[in-house]
């Protein structure tokens, strides 16, 4: 359009159209003497002819202007102006809209990508995750996965029965996570490798890269060994080779037959397969061989949830009737992928959400404050303007504008905090401790939702005073300007603003200082174990060459004699299961000295398999009885330790050495040989449990972790272990080779980060209310320097001053207190499921928190109250 | 700020007669206004100054043009001319007049019994 010409010509109109004027009225004068009349009177004549100059070369003006869009460019530049003149106000207001901003795009990126994003499935809405859930009594799971005690993982049996007997689904697959160890390819390695049926793709509609998925044939006992492979591997591994479907690989040194290659961003959220596997359930599985697989399913078009729930539950009572053994009291559950995906971190990520929310409303408040008492300074300013003319239409959006400049200034700032900052927090996480979160980036959504931010906040700070100040009227602004009075509604809006701020960030301090010391409690639980020095590695044994109990247990043996004999090791052992990393198996047993309980009705506990010295490296110390040790084998009686709490609980009062026990397990019976002290095995949050202890070399498991005690730094003597296994068995892949500090460190990598954030938002919360509360004090001080001259020279005590001062400072604190200490009273309950060991009202942390923010409340009040104090009375007379 | 400069002429009255007055010839601004001062016998009150916004807009609407030149009396002077767009305009904005006052005149007709 020819309007951006007109923009740039328009000086050019404007000087072409005054000399025009300015050339007629001489034209007319001219004339007129020519005429007779005298030159003055002539010149009066022609400007009562031709109307007021002024206004006509305005209104000539006019035609060209593009008003709306001038009138914005105009408002931006003396807005420019206006800043520019001002840097410290301005650096003030950016950096505290940033501080506002920043934490709000950081953690919406987090929102964004965990919680916001479909997941990357058609019709994923209809895609569920299926669950055994145990009776209340017993508390008996295998894998990681559904952490909450109602999600069990499912036997193959019960798997294969609700397949066959419910008709809510189109698809249901099973899955187990299973590393395997990939050999033939350089260096031996373990893959994640996930077991799954034919159908897991077909739930997941996602088809093949190149060459295809399993079909029907191939996931039936003694089918094919064939397999599926990652993006991920495939280009890694494999160098991206175009012809490797058909090639043959190793895992766990049986040949597989790569028949496909999925696409790159395919995976569940909370499992990263590096290659897929054929699962094999058959019908004849013993029902006792335990509850293991993950299991998905796609519900029918149309089917609602609950249908899908009810259908479950009733075949699941109906195998409850049909193999009590196993069963009894046992029931089902469905739980959507999206919810199974985001339910336990969105309570934390919303929490977050709301901290930054309120840091946010925070530096809003303080900039509007800022504005406020500028705009006060300005009061004689807009008033020129006003008496010159300008309408409060126009002074409010000069005014907004600057707001604008303000907001836009702080949101790119904060913008390139939040990226910053996101950086730090994706990277600071373990794998999977948030599902998605690798995904996290500043993507259009999240920009989309800091700009809306920015505008918003530019609305919420820049419209109380543009409307407030617009509304001044010329002339008493103008009569008053020596005074500089401030308004008192001004007034009561800054303290109103201060009050909110003190409460809000009182709010935010307690919730996060409760997260912190929960987090503290956690790590300052008593876990039974120690952790230092202590170096592990987990392994899988290949079933085809470990294919019998003594040549499993042998293997682990040679294993644990070469490590043990390495210089730098004090003690070595293993355990099938680590302890924090969410895993513990689970079974029943029985009192061989008392009559059989009917079937179904035994008792369960955890059960884990470990080497001799395991207890002796975590530093688990014996109550009674001795450890396993080279006598135990598989020959012999199988012996069983069990720990306090198992002693506890099932033989009160008893002396349990000696007595035998019927298992659940590979070997059926056991006696007691000793009673170890309590330690936390799933996570620190648990307790210990009743726990059942057998002997690697007694009933060998396919997998274990190697757990070495070492005078040295545990990274230190990784290689000389590493290479001690591979002179037992060259091929044998080994992982997560990492000290137990860091494996417990890792198991509360997520509550660490969120109190840490909090604590961080928390902080920049209590510092902006601190300066809010400054600025106030610090403004009225400076408004009032002429009264307390005048005080002073009457003779005023100086410390009658400063309590004046720091008693305005606590009408502002006081209340802000007494209103944060009621919100947090009604907010903290949301959060006690986060909490561990404290009480959502803990009065300690309340106290605490009342107590710092009352003290840098002071510190705040009493900075301007000592500038009060030295105002030399004559300087203050004179002021104005 | 009331707006006096067209009280006593309808919308387009004005810009319609410095139209046609720059059809016949090209002027500027003070011989415009003179020209049609005179030519209406002064029967029309023309506040000179109104004739100077009415130029911008047709400037901007591209019915005139105008150039700085020399006048008669050897005074410079931005020189009004019409355009080709200016031309159509005046005709369109003349028969639109004429309908009008043509309507306006049957109304004012006297009524015949």
């Amino acid at each position: 359009m020819n309007w951006m010409k007109q923009l740039f010509s328009r000086r050019q109109l404007n000087e072409d159209l005054s000399e025009e004027i300015r050339e007629h009225l001489e034209e007319k004068v001219e004339e007129l003497v020519a005429g007779g009349m005298s030159r003055e009177d002539a010149a009066a004549a022609a400007r009562r002819e031709f109307g007021n100059v002024t206004r006509i070369e305005e209104r000539g003006r006019q035609v060209w202007e593009w008003s709306a869009i001038d009138n914005f460019f105009i408002d931006i530049r003396y807005g420019l102006r206006v800043l520019r003149k001002s840097p410290g106000f301005t650096a003030v207001a950016v950096l505290t809209l940033a501080l506002g901003i920043g934490p709000n795009t950081a953690i919406f990126s987090l929102i964004n990508s965990v919680l916001l994003q479909p997941l990357p499935f058609p019709q994923s809405d209809r895609i569920v995750m299926l669950w055994e859930r145990p009776p209340e009594e017993v508390a008996t799971r295998t894998a990681s996965l559904g952490s909450r005690r109602e999600q069990n993982p499912v036997s193959p049996l019960n798997f294969l029965d609700w397949r066959d007997r419910t008709s809510s689904f189109q698809g249901m697959a099973a899955m187990a996570s299973f590393p395997m160890g990939l050999s033939g390819f350089g260096e031996p390695r373990e893959v994640d490798t996930l077991r799954v049926s034919a159908s897991f793709f077909q739930i997941l509609g996602v088809g093949a890269l190149m060459g295809r998925p399993f079909n029907a044939n191939e996931d039936v006992p003694n089918g094919p060994n064939v397999v599926v492979l990652s993006y991920r591997l495939w280009k890694g591994q494999f160098g991206g080779d175009r012809e490797v479907v058909g090639r043959t690989i190793r895992l766990l040194d049986e040949p597989y037959t790569i028949i496909g290659v999925m696409p790159e961003k395919f995976d569940l959220p909370f499992n990263h397969a590096e290659l897929w596997v054929p699962i094999h359930i058959a019908r004849s599985a013993s029902p006792d061989e335990g509850r293991y697989l993950n299991v998905i399913a796609k519900l029918k078009p149309g089917v609602p949830i609950r249908q899908a729930q009810a259908e479950l539950a009733s075949v699941a009572k109906q195998i409850s009737h049909e193999r009590p053994f196993t069963n009894r009291d046992w029931s089902a559950g469905v739980v959507p992928l999206y919810e199974q995906t985001t339910g336990e971190v969105s309570t934390a990520l919303l929490l977050l959400f709301g901290a930054v929310t309120f840091v946010l409303l925070i530096a809003t408040g303080n900039v509007a404050n800022l504005l406020l008492m500028r705009g006060t300074q300005r009061h004689h300013e807009i008033a020129v303007r006003a008496a010159l003319g300008a309408s409060r239409v126009r002074i409010a959006s000069q005014l907004l504008a600057e707001s604008l400049l303000l907001s836009v200034g702080g949101g790119l700032l904060g913008i390139a905090l939040a990226i910053l900052g996101l950086q730090a927090i994706v990277s600071s996480l373990p794998a999977l401790a948030l599902p998605r979160v690798e995904d996290a980036h500043v993507d259009a959504r999240v920009l989309g939702f800091s700009i809306a931010l920015t505008l918003i906040t530019t609305f919420l700070f820049g419209l109380v005073p543009a409307v407030s100040f617009s509304r001044a009227d010329p002339r008493d602004a103008l009569e008053e300007s020596s005074k500089r009075t401030t308004g008192r509604g001004s007034r009561r809006m800054r303290a109103l603003l201060v009050v909110a701020e003190v409460a809000l960030s009182l709010v935010l301090l307690v919730g996060a200082s409760l997260l912190a010391r929960s987090f503290l409690n956690e790590t300052r639980v008593d876990r039974g174990f120690r952790v230092d020095h202590i170096l592990t590695m987990r392994m899988f044994f290949a079933p085809a060459r470990y294919n019998n109990v003594a040549k499993r247990a042998r293997y682990v043996d040679q294993i644990l004699d070469r490590v043990r004999s390495l210089p730098g090791v004090e003690a070595a052992s293993s355990a099938h299961f680590l302890p924090m990393v969410g895993e513990v198996s689970g079974s029943c047993f029985d009192r061989l000295d008392q009559p059989e309980p009917p079937a179904g009705t035994e008792p369960g506990a955890d059960f884990l398999i470990v080497s001799p010295q395991y207890f002796h490296v975590m530093g688990i110390p014996f109550v009674k009885g001795r450890d396993f040790n080279v006598q135990d084998t598989t020959l012999t009686e199988p012996g069983i330790v069990v720990n306090q709490a198992f002693a506890n609980k099932f033989f009160p009062g008893e002396d349990l050495i000696g007595k035998r026990l019927g298992l659940c397990w590979n070997v059926r019976h056991g006696e007691i040989i000793g009673i170890t002290a309590n330690s936390r095995q799933t996570d620190l949050t648990t307790a210990p449990k009743p726990t059942i202890f057998l002997d690697q070399a007694q009933t060998p498991m396919y997998f274990g972790a190697l757990v070495v005690r070492t005078p040295l730094q545990p990274d230190t003597i990784a290689i000389s272990v590493q290479d001690a296994i591979h002179a037992v068995d060259p091929d044998q892949a080994i992982s997560h080779v990492e000290s137990l500090e860091d494996v417990v460190s890792e198991s509360v990598a997520r509550p660490r980060m969120e109190s840490a954030l909090l604590l961080i938002f928390a902080g920049v919360a209590l510092m902006l209310a601190a300066i809010g509360l400054y600025g106030v004090l610090s403004y009225s001080v400076t408004q009032r320097t002429r009264e307390i001259g005048i005080r002073m020279a009457l003779g005023a005590d100086s410390s009658q001053l400063l309590k004046d001062v720091i008693r305005d400072g606590l009408r502002l604190i006081l209340p802000g207190i007494v209103l944060g200490l009621a919100a947090s009273l009604a907010l903290t309950r949301l959060i006690g499921s986060l909490l561990f060991n404290i009480e959502p009202t803990d009065p300690l942390t309340l106290a605490a928190v009342s107590g710092i923010l009352l003290f840098i409340g002071l510190f705040a009040s009493w900075l301007p109250a000592r500038r009060a104090m030295r105002v030399d009375p004559m300087i203050a007379l004179r002021y104005e | 700020m009331k707006t006096t400069e067209q009280r006593d002429l309808f919308p387009g009255a004005l810009e319609m007669m410095i139209l046609r007055t720059l059809k016949r010839q090209p002027l500027h601004g003070y011989a415009l206004v003179q020209h049609i001062k005179r030519t209406s016998d002064d029967l029309l009150q023309i506040e000179e100054g109104s004739l100077y916004p009415a130029l911008q807009r047709m400037l901007k609407e591209g019915w005139v043009k105008a150039e700085w030149g020399v006048s008669a009396t050897n005074r410079r002077v931005r020189i009004y001319k019409l355009t080709p767009a200016g031309g159509k305009h005046l005709e369109r904005e003349v028969s639109n007049f004429e309908r009008m006052l043509e309507g306006i005149t049957r109304v004012l007709a006297p009524v015949k019994p």
